[in-house]
């Protein structure tokens, strides 16, 4: 049996009704909302973190904070030397 | 009251510092940024108001937007040959990886 093809008003009534029901969004006429920009994740604390976070806790703090430990510093004792050899060498 | 933008852990110099500027501002100004946008592309919205926000846009400094960042070496401060998986420019990363500082990495042979 031959049934003409309902009007293009029922159908958009059809298609309004398809979508409250299954929660999509009514745009039948392609019209750019901007949606495609909300939709995008925002990127900032990524961002932000590329550089890490400088440490409020220093060699000299922990030092300060035990004095009773030995905690050697090498690169500072290495460049105490060397610069001791530099008097050295120019005597 | 003056927000200070935290120095960073990583080697620090004056393009470090900018670049690290340009993301904080960046990251503030995202949301602010994004609205603006949308109202600019959204047809739906009075002319007038998209033209506002589009001038807006346009108005807002350039370390606001998203694309001023550069991912720069975090050991040596350099803004080219930067390999993003290790933040490293080529130069550190072969330093590095051949003193075995960097956990998988081997010369490659195949």
């Amino acid at each position: 049996m031959l049934v003409p093809r309902p009007s293009t008003q029922r159908m958009r009534q059809l298609l309004k009704t398809s979508c409250e029901v299954f929660q999509t969004v009514f745009n039948p006429d392609s019209i750019r909302t901007g949606n495609k920009i909300l939709r995008k994740k925002m990127k900032g604390p990524a961002v932000i973190s590329y550089y890490p976070i400088e440490s409020p806790v220093k060699f000299r703090h922990i030092r300060a904070a035990y004095p009773m430990f030995e905690f050697p510093n090498t690169a500072d004792e290495h460049r105490v030397a060397m610069n001791e050899l530099y008097v050295v060498m120019s005597c | 009251m003056v927000m200070k933008i935290p120095t960073p852990g990583c080697f620090v110099n004056t393009r470090i510092i900018r670049d690290n500027f340009k993301r904080h501002m960046a990251a503030e100004a995202e949301a602010e940024r994004k609205a603006l946008k949308y109202i600019a592309y959204n047809m739906t919205v009075p002319v007038r108001a998209r033209i506002q926000a589009q001038l807006k846009l346009a108005t807002m400094p350039n370390y606001t937007r998203m694309n001023q960042p550069k991912n720069r070496c975090v050991v040596s401060g350099r803004g080219r040959a930067v390999l993003s998986d290790f933040k490293m420019s080529r130069h550190q990363f072969r330093m590095a990886a051949q003193n075995g500082e960097l956990p998988g990495v081997k010369r490659a042979t195949w």
